[in-house]
């Protein structure tokens, strides 16, 4: 097939980034092939709660709060201009919280806010215990002593979101190749030349390596660590307050909901890997009741009026961290035209810019103000400590000292 | 209007006769048919308005998987009427859109 040749751009990777990406690109007037595995937004992007939080995370890399602002606060103002130019995705600005549950995290969050305002983080708010209720009114009794609050978060419908940038691509010139795995990157004396699929091979000047979770698959060069999460949603409800938050139960676990623009709940919490010890498998597609139920009773606990609403779905996914937090966006060094956009915990909140900075990376044509260097990806990487037990070799022991013994914490994992 | 002789499914079992209570109004069924069965015997096909439009809806699939049916029945919207059991004493509303929650949410 003559269309799939040669090309400018090869983009590897259907979600909302890669799209946008696409998107950008073909606005410039590149030529850009688009190629996905399954189907757009059949990753992360169509699994994800489509919240739009620009910072998560807790103390861990407090430092970088500034880099990860600076692309998310700009993500944010185009998707407003976005939302006006490619159709409406549902994106509401309704705030999103970080509730402390125990005297402990009240503390620490408090500190927390002292230092992300000395950071230049101005928007974000600390809320008592009756103003986050006052917010948030859905509470049960359970204790609450306050929570961290951004009002410019919000949420967005992922799929529309992706589905109209593939659109507006489209209508720009590019082709969109989905069903289609990439098999291989084709190098070239440290350049790279194009790519291998099973139609063949397609000539391009640039790869834009935009696979998320599986990034490392593809480009050995980057280290991702794959984080699997479970989600489901609920039953139509009326209007409830602004919902998207996130907290932690049991002292680890960030669990969180957002309700969609025609009243669907959608919850979501952490799905541990499945497998052995040793061999974790993290891409794991498959959901157990067990987790659905786990992740619901939680939730309950918090919201107990939810008790009497239907879960109507449930499914898993596999979003993906970098070791320092911070997302790879930029050219692999020593190898020439390839581009690596990985590591995003929270693709809704950095599609849209990433798709820009891709292309004034292509282009030459500065039009953001942002540096690309601060997400180089091959900047020293040390890993951070996560407090999350999303990191292999943590998550094993996170279990094992939970359950106070190994082997439970074996049993445990291979249950849920 | 029910069919009390059916030639394959045979005669029609007898069942206990109970009173449901259908938006202010009693109408007769029968212990663990279907409410919309019950509905249906009694001639009401409009079971619900859908949220954006406020269009009538009434049973489409009958076997629980369309949601068409969705009625709000003892203060709890979204119960699919066509898989729900009638027990004596129940009181249902058509539900308007996504209807309204007895318990607080």
């Amino acid at each position: 097939m003559k269309v799939f040749d040669a090309t400018d751009v090869v983009v590897i990777g259907g979600g909302a980034v890669g799209c946008s990406i696409a998107y950008h690109l073909a606005k410039e007037g590149i030529d850009v092939i688009l190629f996905e595995r399954g189907n757009l937004a059949s990753g992360a992007s169509g699994r994800c709660g489509g919240m739009v939080v620009q910072l998560y995370g807790r103390e861990l890399n407090i430092d970088k709060t500034r880099k990860r602002l600076n692309l998310t606060q700009l993500n944010t103002h185009r998707l407003l201009e976005l939302q006006d130019k490619i159709g409406d995705f549902e994106y509401k600005q309704i705030g999103s919280f970080d509730i402390a549950v125990s005297e402990e995290e009240w503390n620490s969050l408090k500190k927390l806010v002292e230092i992300q305002h000395k950071l230049g983080d101005n928007e974000i708010e600390l809320l008592d215990e009756k103003q986050t209720r006052e917010i948030m009114p859905i509470f049960g009794d359970r204790t609450v002593f306050g929570s961290r609050y951004r009002p410019s978060d919000g949420n967005l419908n992922p799929f529309k979101l992706t589905y109209l940038l593939a659109r507006a691509a489209k209508k720009h010139g590019a082709v969109i190749c989905t069903n289609n795995k990439i098999e291989e990157i084709i190098e070239d004396n440290g350049k790279v030349i194009g790519v291998r699929s099973c139609i063949g091979k397609t000539k391009a000047k640039w790869v834009v390596n935009a696979t998320n979770a599986w990034a490392s698959q593809l480009t050995k060069e980057v280290e991702i660590i794959p984080v699997r999460e479970i989600a489901m949603i609920t039953e139509a409800l009326p209007e409830l307050r602004s919902c998207p938050f996130e907290a932690r139960f049991e002292g680890e676990f960030a669990y969180g909901t957002t309700q969609t623009k025609d009243g669907n709940l959608l919850i979501g919490g952490p799905g541990l890997p499945t497998g052995e010890p040793g061999n974790y498998n993290y891409y794991d597609e498959f959901i157990r009741l067990s987790e659905t139920k786990r992740c619901a009773e939680y939730l309950c606990g918090f919201f107990p009026s939810l008790r009497h609403v239907n879960v109507i779905r449930s499914w898993a996914g596999t979003m993906a961290f970098t070791p320092d937090g911070v997302p790879f966006i930029g050219p692999i060094p020593n190898k020439e035209g390839l581009l690596v956009v990985a590591g995003f915990a929270d693709g809704m909140a950095d599609a849209a810019a990433v798709g820009e900075l891709i292309t004034e990376y292509i282009t030459q044509v500065k039009f953001i103000s942002i540096p690309m260097e601060i997400f180089d990806p091959g900047r020293p990487c040390p890993k951070i400590e996560w407090p999350h037990p999303y990191v292999h070799e943590t998550l094993h022991e996170f279990l094992a000292k939970k359950y106070n013994n190994l082997e439970l914490a074996n049993k445990r994992i291979n249950q849920i | 209007m029910r069919i009390f002789y059916h030639p394959i499914l045979g005669k029609l079992e007898e069942k206990r006769k109970i009173t449901l209570e259908v938006d202010g109004k009693k109408i007769a069924a029968y212990e663990g048919e279907p409410i919309a069965a019950a509905l249906l015997a009694a001639g009401i096909r409009v079971l619900r308005m859908s949220p954006k439009r406020e269009e009538p809806r009434g049973v489409f699939c009958a076997i629980g998987r369309c949601t068409d049916c969705v009625m709000i029945v003892d203060g709890q919207p979204n119960v699919r009427t066509c898989v729900t059991p009638a027990r004596d004493g129940m009181k249902i509303q058509t539900q308007k859109g996504l209807g309204k929650w007895a318990k607080k949410l």
